[in-house]
This record gives C-alpha cells, structure tokens and sequence, in this order.
C-alpha cells in the first residue's frame, strides 16, 4: 500500500474541505479499493457530514440539551434588560 | 411594518427563551456565556424589530441573530486567546492509529440510511452528546465548517490558526465524532438488534 491507514484518514477530510490534486485523488482511490477499513470511514465521514447539514436546518426543532433551561433569574434579568431598552 | 406580527418583548423571553439559550449552551457549553448572548439576542432583535418582516417565524428570526452572535462571540475568544491546545489536540491520532499508521480500532460496518436515523430522536441526542466530548477548539472549528457551513479557510480565519491546523483539527474532529458515534450509537443499534 502507497502509504498509511493514517495519511489516508487525513486525505479523506482534506477532500471534504478542498480539492484534491489529480495525485492525491488517484492514490486515496487506491487506497479505498485496497483497504475496507478506510472505505468504511470514509462512508461514515461522508454520513456524518450529511448529518450535520441536517442537523443545521433542523436546529431550531432538534431540542438540544433539552434538559437545561434559562434560569428564572436570567430570564428577568433579560425582560429587566429588554424593559430598560424600550421602556414604553 | 406590521407591529402585529411580533409578540411583545417580555413574552420573547417566555416563549423563546429556552430554545435559545439551549442552542446558546450546545454551541458555547458555557452557561453563563450562554445567557448572556441570549440577552444580546433579544437586546438586538428589539433594536432592530423593524427589520422583522413577518416572512419567517420569530423564532427563526431569533435563531438567525442568535447565530451570527455566537460567531462573534468565538471569533472575539480566539482573538484573545489564540489556539493554546492545538499541540494537545495533534497528538490525538496517537489513540486511533498505531506507530506505523495502522488502524488501532478498526471500523465497523453500520448502517448509514440516513432517512432512518434522522427520524430518530436518539439519534440527535448522541450527535448531540458526542459533539460535546470534543474539545472546545475541535467542537468550535467543527461545527463552523459543518453546521454554519463556513470554508475551511474562513473557519481557520474565525480561530486563528493556520491552513495546517485548521486542517488538522478538523481531520481530528471528524476521527473522534466516527468513533464516538460507533460506540454510542452504532454499537448499541447492533446490541438492540441481535
């Protein structure tokens, strides 16, 4: 194998980010065909950079850290805040 | 502008508080730095309350102000405070691959439909819970390129780090978020299952 599980790893997110030269393409492709560990990761790689878009357009439905809250003094310091502001 | 269309300020708080704050706290995990940029939130959304056209709920309104806070709340950190654990942060392959750059762990097969796992809300509680057990720098420059959807470029622009370490953090990112998922979710699924 051209060189590492590691190196091949780190040419998968780089392709996620910007493009490739024609080189580096060629020998991560070789790398996948070779190496079902790396072809797993990268599916996952490739999943789980959809999961997060989804996850941004859903953000204001995806309940995140749904067991906290703003506390009932934060939130009258914010109406107190808001008051001030515009106080008619 | 139609003032009917918004509700007034003190039920903002009520009404939409939570989810910002909650929003806030997923992105900063700081929950004073949370509540203080729900309160520049509101603060801001009232000043410009002019703008609301009606065309999207209040709250996606709210979220929109919330998350262009929150940007500048991490660049403003990062001018501050440029990149500390960036050394911490490249020793961490160490733990995924062996000294020839073997895979220690290898991965697994799971399933990755996303129309199944969407649906479920445990799913996005793991996501969710793995997101969290980055470090904040790694979480920070993650979840700029993949949720905010910045570049690369920009991302490493926002933290103050160089192309390299941006680079690096975000390959760091995306091999801890795999194996956190494997475990947490994808091991658990098998485990359902059998």
């Amino acid at each position: 194998m051209m060189f590492s599980c590691k190196r091949a790893t780190e040419l998968m997110s780089a392709s996620l980010d910007k493009k490739l030269s024609f080189y580096q393409r060629l020998a991560l492709k070789m790398h996948l065909f070779m190496c079902k560990f790396c072809s797993r990761c990268w599916k996952q790689m490739l999943f789980i950079k959809e999961a997060m878009h989804a996850c941004s357009e859903r953000a204001e439905e995806i309940d995140f850290m749904a067991d906290h809250s703003l506390s009932d003094e934060a939130c009258q310091r914010i109406k107190n805040a808001l008051n001030e502001e515009s106080p008619s | 502008m139609d003032y009917q269309q918004l509700p007034d300020p003190e039920s903002w708080v009520d009404e939409q508080g939570d989810a910002l704050f909650r929003y806030a706290l997923f992105r900063i995990q700081d929950g004073q730095v949370a509540e203080d940029l729900v309160q520049e939130t509101f603060l801001a959304a009232l000043r410009a309350k002019d703008s609301f056209a009606g065309r999207s709920s209040v709250r996606t309104w709210l979220f929109g102000i919330l998350k262009h806070k929150i940007i500048d709340h991490i660049r403003k950190v990062s001018r501050e405070r440029p990149a500390e654990d960036i050394e911490k942060i490249a020793s961490f392959t160490g733990e995924t691959f062996d000294e020839r750059g073997g895979w220690n762990s290898r991965p697994a097969e799971w399933s990755t439909d996303p129309s199944l796992l969407f649906q479920q809300r445990e799913f996005w509680e793991i996501l969710q819970h793995c997101l969290s057990q980055l470090p904040q720098r790694l979480q920070q420059a993650f979840t700029l390129r993949e949720l905010d959807g910045f570049s690369a470029e920009e991302v490493r622009k926002i933290l103050k780090v160089s192309a390299t370490n941006g680079g690096v953090m975000l390959h760091r990112a995306r091999l801890r978020l795999r194996g956190c998922l494997e475990t947490n979710w994808f091991d658990h699924e098998d485990r359902k299952e059998q």
